[in-house]
């Protein structure tokens, strides 16, 4: 009897035993490791570049016009709260910035480093891009669970931050120059290409505060000495030949036909000019401009074309436009033109065509004022850097004025008085929804939440 | 026996789970304690009105269904009425928006599972897993439904609980044996009326025109049939050739094929059943094997039962006693049919399909299914009437088949040590198990699948559980009684599933996955335990007043450490009224109430976030890559956030009740006024994507239910003939009084058209979508043209989909050897959105359609829209055609606001009085039959669902979209509801 009560008694125990370490799902992954991480951030860095925030500040700078359905909100000016909550839910916050974050995270330990010096870089960039296009934007309070509303910093903060985000990676990186990153789709894991892409971009921000920072030009040069020097030293993100892993703007084209076209704009400018790059840039389907066109091997727009996510091409022209500001406009000159020539390499035009182009088209032969020069670099750049730079591109327009276009004719709306090509995009829906108070008070501190308002770094 | 009688012997039992007719045969205490080991639930004072006992003349498939009208505070809702659909159960209410609302289904002491996970929006019905109790075998059901009687059950107690008493030997009785046979055929019960008059086609600059299957046309708006007449041509659609004016053919008038009842056949239920049961000194022994196989009302549909039960009790001591169950099933479907929002579903494909096509070709049911020449073309594309942009019904039949076979195990042990006269010791040791093959499939051209799909499933699933309880039983005084329980229970589930898909097939017809040329498998694994701690003690005084209270405490594997160990607890008050105040015998009244808390356990893996393959997107405009992708893996975190702080979602509630009886307890009336509120409701919650994740899982919610039930049991005739009355009467009232701030409504379930969600103050799981513009009158705002505005504002709450309240009416009449029984069943409000009517007005297939398409000058009632677009106080006085094919199609009344039309235009009342259950069974005369060696032997005529009155235009409206998920109110292409009439025969050897 007594047997039989303690085996009963044994076998509900060792049944009943430990419940504590069951709740682990055994179909996924609770952890990670950085080199996991690393192609994901580096994928998603390179699919932003390309994606919804390129188009659309590519079709405000009349790269690009809407030709049918969603995109003609955005080339009307008429760009609501709803239209990049996906960006800014997936795209930055869920997706580059709260990826980089968790690998910053990561990567205490000291043989890993490096991983978390990239994912700043990555970081970096993006809130270069968010800050840009929307003012004040959440990100010193971010990514913190027991913090469900999180407050704004200020543009003015978000700029030095970019630049500490990048002073820390290349300190660590130089630090750690001979460790391994695996799953680096862009370097292969050379660590100093990665220093230079981070000096480029440290030039890049500060020349986007030319109207706040009278030394940013000086500063700007200095890091240039310090980034990649030819075509071949840029981060070039390879895209798939695949339809699922192409090129955004690939995919944009084959998955929306006939939604976006060539602006009129750009194909006239480059018209005028007889640019080589016309045919590599567009295709003219008897009755406008189009970006892709199957079998024209069109070179932006091609599933596998590639993504940089900051050019040598650009690299050359922000060199420009400081030399310009620092008085050397020789030297400017040189630096505009190795930058269409940059470029021109790049997408592999004939030398003849090159050198033609260069010698007739890229100098300062017919412009004398510091803004003239300044135009023509603006010029310049905004045909190299088509469907590679457009926010780089809007950026200019807003700090510089240049360069010069006519804005939609019915431009004028609720969010967009006045009617000229926006100053930014609004805070999106999501925001709202769900982080109320701090997002009002943004809007308040920027000036009012509408695409007219003008933003701190470009007033 | 009077009533007081049976109190006392509960007070004394008060472990006991009924084992037979509780009310009406008297139970020896000695007996009792031997039947204690089972889990330790004490029988409410008044307790017939939480009975469930009638089962021999049901003819329902699923256990679940039977249940149905027979208690108060119960709600249950079949999905539908092809062979093995689920039914949802209710209890008071709904507690829950994201894990189980479903009682616990306890049979014989033991949890098992009634899960239905996999049931969607498109799809074939899933049964719910209580489909595989055989009602052969149940001696009766007690229905849990206060929150102090679940306290027990502790976290997963707030739902209730059913509990089914399977039938046993009896150790007195020489062997018995029982054979039973029953026999009926189906039939639909209701169908959404369909034309007949007019053609496939549309206007075409202004004249309505025949347009074939070739051109894909969806659209029955062309012109009469009446006008139209073939033209003899070779025409792979009709064997008759195209369709023509009238006069500009070979004379052949064209036809409106009756594509509908063409392809519902009669079903058929066969049911075989045999028993043996008996006992002798210590042993008592009860055996069952049941053999159902039922077809449904659409050709190839099935659902097969084979069961074996065995359950025997053995004093292996005096004072040690065993019992051991064993119970056998194997269940599932050679062929069950696709159905809902699925463009191979086939109440979509056949009520779409356009008059002038016959989908039959000629023949009709399972000869048209059989025959490839009805929905295959020679070249291998599809004969339907879209030419395969829906699936032709029968090729959806025919070449997307789904099965799926369960093998199952329920099996306990238990053992009971008197230790002396007072102190008791049990154990019980329970085991769930089953295991499901499943294939869904889908040929080459399937609508649904272009490239052909296979998916092999196979999911098993474990309960465990195990109890060890001590009791103990003193009457204390003269007057006081005492009965405490202590017990330990470990309960553990193991789900996993497996699943294997494969696209592309290489040969046609042939489902395996070597035969196609993209594979890919999911894996899922769940697993959960829960180990608790518990005790009850009552005490009674004088047998007249009596009181429980009881605790238990639970420590759940899906909760995080620190927040484990949840208490729940209650307590009960009992108040013999009459006995206090010595009134004569012929009156009784009761007055109890008891308060509660229990638990609903969250979803497993929810307290920590996990790393799946990453994908990369974030454009809204352009998909995004998925990974692996480059050569390389890649990982990110789930978007939904864990929560490590997660806790149960708990519930509080109390219930005042009284019981009345009168004349010698021929009359007896019982009132219960029951309220419960449900906080730390789980939802996720999204939260500012800066904090770098699309939301979390947080207990936020408060959901609250309260009710009034009356049930009342009547024997106005007790002489040569009887007359029974049974009847129960609910009114539930299920509110959600917060979500959270981030949440203005969350959907449950449903489309995105349409669906039934949770929104602050409003009832649970109403229904919601587009709606037309209203004034502050709720008038029609009317355009300038003359036709209704839509409601710019977006969509809104147009329906409540739980009923007003439910009742239910059994009347019994016995004379001699017959007895006459009926059930009535009545739903009084509760919507459900009809998106089918919606869609074939829309196409023009609907009766609707046609008897509305040549109204013309038609005035909507309403006031006009002013120059700035406001309302105002203007009546319309535009008159408007609805069809006029000088408009075209877009002018269109039922198409001009889209596909379907507004949600809010087919949103229907559900109410019905239907006859749910009717028998007369004739018991053969005792002495003609002994002489063959009957015992006894009767003969039923049964009907089920035979008369149903109700407003809903469409199926019968008891029907669910997404089978027993938490969402309700939803039909959208259901698979229409069956009657049923059969024969029931019953030997007794």
């Amino acid at each position: 009897m007594k047997s039989l009560l303690t085996f009963v008694l044994l076998l509900t125990f060792l049944l009943g035993c430990d419940i504590s370490d069951v709740n682990i799902d055994p179909n996924r992954k609770s952890s990670i490791k950085l080199a996991e991480l690393l192609p994901v951030a580096i994928t998603q860095s390179a699919f932003n570049t390309g994606g919804i925030m390129a188009r659309s500040s590519g079709m405000l700078m009349q790269h690009w016009d809407s030709f049918d359905a969603s995109t003609i909100t955005v080339s009307n000016y008429i760009i609501t709260s709803r239209a990049f909550d996906e960006y800014w839910n997936d795209g930055a916050y869920g997706g580059i910035l709260g990826i980089a974050n968790s690998m910053i995270d990561l990567a205490k330990d000291i043989e890993e480093v490096q991983y978390g010096a990239v994912a700043k870089i990555l970081a970096a960039k993006e809130l270069g891009v968010l800050t840009s296009c929307f003012g004040d934007v959440p990100f010193s309070q971010a990514f913190d669970i027991n913090l469900l509303k999180v407050p704004y910093d200020t543009q003015e903060e978000v700029y030095q931050t970019i630049q500490i985000l990048l002073d820390e990676a290349i300190s660590t990186l130089e630090q750690s120059s001979s460790a391994s990153l695996e799953g680096d789709l862009i370097y292969q894991g050379n660590l100093a290409n990665w220093i230079q892409t981070a000096h480029a971009l440290k030039a890049r921000f500060y020349m986007h505060l030319t109207r706040r920072d009278v030394n940013a030009s000086q500063k700007a040069i200095t890091e240039l000495e310090l980034a990649f020097t030819e075509n071949s030293g840029q981060p070039d993100f390879k895209f798939g030949t695949d339809f699922l892993a192409a090129n955004p703007l690939a995919q944009f084209a084959i998955g929306r036909p006939n939604t976006m076209i060539i602006h009129e704009h750009l194909a006239n400018t480059m018209a005028v000019t007889s640019d080589p790059r016309i045919t590599e840039y567009m295709y003219f389907d008897g009755s406008q401009g189009v970006f892709h066109q199957s079998g024209q091997n069109l070179f932006w727009s091609n599933n596998d074309a590639p993504m940089p996510l900051i050019s040598f091409t650009e690299l050359k022209f922000l060199e420009a436009e400081a030399l310009l500001r620092t008085g050397d406009e020789t030297q400017a000159e040189t630096s505009m033109q190795e930058a269409v020539r940059s470029n021109m390499e790049y997408l592999a035009i004939d030398g003849f065509s090159t050198d033609t182009y260069i010698n007739t088209q890229v100098n300062f032969d017919g412009q004398f004022t510091f803004e003239e020069k300044l135009n023509k670099v603006i010029d310049e750049k905004y045909i190299s850097l088509y469907a590679q730079g457009a926010l780089e591109i809007w950026v200019d327009y807003r700090r510089t004025g240049y360069p010069l276009l006519i804005p939609y004719e019915y431009g004028e709306n609720e969010l967009n008085p006045g009617g000229q090509i926006p100053q930014r995009f609004v805070y999106v829906q999501n925001e709202y929804f769900t982080n109320e108070l701090n997002v009002e008070s943004a809007s308040a501190n920027i000036g009012g939440d509408l695409l007219s308002t003008k933003l701190w770094a470009f007033k | 026996m009077q009533r007081g009688e049976s109190k006392t012997v509960s007070l004394l039992c008060l472990m006991l789970i009924l084992v037979g007719n509780t009310f009406s045969q008297s139970v020896d205490a000695t007996d009792s304690t031997i039947q204690s080991h089972h889990l330790p639930v004490p029988i409410p004072m008044s307790n017939r009105k939480d009975l469930i006992g009638v089962f021999q003349f049901s003819q329902e498939t699923n256990v679940v269904n039977s249940m149905q009208s027979k208690t108060s505070g119960l709600l249950v809702r079949s999905s539908s009425g092809s062979p093995g659909a689920s039914s949802s159960i209710r209890i008071r209410g709904n507690r829950s928006v994201l894990f189980d609302n479903s009682p616990l289904i306890i049979l014989d002491g033991i949890p098992i599972d009634n899960s239905n996970s996999e049931n969607s929006t498109g799809d074939v019905d899933r049964s719910n897993r209580a489909i595989d109790i055989s009602q052969y075998d149940i001696e009766s059901i007690q229905v849990l439904k206060s929150m102090h009687a679940n306290v027990l059950y502790g976290i997963r107690g707030a739902n209730g609980a059913i509990l089914i008493t399977t039938k046993k030997g009896e150790k007195t009785s020489k062997m018995k044996i029982n054979l039973n046979y029953g026999i009926s055929i189906d039939k639909v019960n209701k169908l959404p009326e369909y034309q007949t008059e007019y053609a496939q086609g549309r206007p075409v600059s202004g004249i309505p025109q025949w347009r074939g299957p070739e051109t894909g046309e969806g659209f029955s708006w062309g012109p009469a049939i009446a006008d139209l007449e073939f033209d003899g041509s070779v025409y792979p659609y009709d064997n008759n050739g195209r369709l023509v004016p009238r006069g500009a053919g070979n004379g052949k008038k064209a036809i409106g094929y009756d594509n509908v009842n063409n392809l519902f056949k009669n079903g058929a239920k066969h049911n075989f059943n045999i028993s043996i049961g008996g006992g002798k000194d210590r042993l008592d022994y009860y055996f069952s094997a049941g053999l159902l196989n039922q077809k449904g009302v659409i050709p190839n549909s099935d659902f097969y039962r084979k069961s074996m039960k065995l359950n025997i009790g053995y004093d292996i001591l005096k004072n040690l006693n065993t019992s051991i169950s064993f119970n056998y099933i194997n269940s599932g479907s050679n062929n069950k049919t696709q159905r809902g929002s699925n463009i191979s579903g086939v109440p979509l494909g056949l009520f779409r399909t356009s008059p002038t096509f016959d989908n039959g070709n000629g023949k009709t049911g399972s000869a048209a299914a059989e025959d490839v020449d009805t929905y295959e073309l020679p070249d291998g594309s599809q004969r339907s009437y879209r030419a395969g942009i829906y699936d032709s019904p029968y090729w959806s039949i025919s070449k997307n088949p789904t099965n799926s076979n369960v093998n199952r195990i329920i099996s306990h042990v238990s053992l009971n040590y008197d230790v002396n006269s007072d102190l008791s010791l049990g154990y019980k040791l329970g085991i769930d198990n089953w295991k499901k093959d499943g294939l869904t499939a889908g040929d080459i051209n399937s609508a649904n699948y272009a490239t052909g799909l296979v998916e092999l499933n196979e999911d098993a699933n474990t309960y465990s559980s195990s109890d060890i309880t001590v009791t103990y039983t003193k009457l204390i005084s003269k007057n006081v009684d005492l009965v405490a329980l202590a017990g330990y229970n470990y309960f553990s589930s193991s789900f996993s599933g497996k699943r294997d898909s494969g696209t592309g097939l290489i040969q046609p017809g042939v489902f395996t996955l070597a035969n196609t040329s993209q594979q890919s498998a999911t894996l899922s694994d769940v697993d959960q335990k829960i180990s608790g701690i518990y005790f009850s003690i009552d005490l009674s005084y004088a047998d007249q007043i009596s009181m429980n209270i009881r605790a238990r405490n639970d420590w759940s594997s899906v909760l995080p450490d620190a927040n484990n160990g949840s208490i729940y607890f209650g307590a009960e008050l009992i108040w013999d009224v009459a006995k206090a105040f010595k009134k004569s015998d012929d009156i009784g009244l009761w007055i109890n109430t008891s308060w509660g808390r229990t638990g609903n356990r969250p979803g497993a893996y929810l307290t920590s976030t996990y790393y799946s393959p990453a994908f990369v997107g974030g454009d809204g405009f352009i998909g995004g890559i998925a990974f692996p992708q480059f050569g390389v893996e890649g990982f990110t975190a789930n978007s939904t956030t864990g929560n490590p702080n997660l806790g149960p979602e708990v519930t509080q509630g109390y219930d005042l009740g009284f019981d009345f009886e009168f004349f010698e307890s021929r009359l007896g009336v019982n009132y219960t006024f029951s309220n419960s509120i449900t906080s730390d409701v789980v939802l996720p919650v999204p939260i500012s994507a800066n904090v770098g994740s699309g939301g979390i899982f947080l207990n936020t919610g408060e959901i609250e239910n309260s009710g009034h039930e009356i049930s009342l049991f009547a024997t106005p005739i007790k002489k040569k003939w009887t007359w029974d009355i049974s009847f129960s009467f609910s009114k539930i009232k299920n509110i959600v009084n917060s979500l959270n701030t981030n949440i203005d409504r969350f959907q449950i379930a449903g489309l995105s058209s349409a669906s039934s969600n949770v929104i602050v103050g409003e009832p649970y799981g109403v229904l919601y979508g587009s709606a037309f513009r209203r004034d502050e009158e709720g008038k029609l705002v009317i355009e300038t043209d003359g036709w209704p505005q839509v409601d710019s504002n977006g969509d809104k709450v147009l329906g409540n989909p739980n009923p007003d309240w439910i009742a239910g009416i059994q009347n019994t009449f016995s004379y001699k050897g017959i007895t006459l029984s009926a059930l009535l069943d009545i739903r009084q409000g509760g919507d459900v959105w009809n998106g089918t009517s919606g869609i074939l007005n829309y196409f023009g297939t609907s009766q609707l359609s046609a008897d509305q398409r040549n109204v013309t000058n038609f005035v909507f009632d309403g006031v006009r829209v002013d120059a700035n677009g406001d309302p105002s106080s203007t009546v319309n006085t535009m008159p408007i055609d609805f069809a006029n094919p000088t408009n075209g199609l877009g002018g269109n009344k039922w198409v001009r606001y889209g596909f379907g039309g507004l949600v809010e235009e087919n949103i229907q009342d559900a109410s019905w009085v239907r006859l749910r259950e009717l028998a007369i069974s004739y018991n053969l005369p005792d002495q003609l039959l002994s002489k063959i060696g009957v015992r006894s032997s009767s003969v039923t005529l049964t009907g089920r669902n035979l008369w149903l009155k109700t407003k809903y235009s469409g199926i019968d409206p008891e029907t669910n979209l997404t089978g027993t998920s938490n969402g309700f109110g939803l039909d959208y292409f259901n698979s229409p509801n069956t009657k049923s009439y059969g024969v029931i025969f019953n030997f007794n050897l």
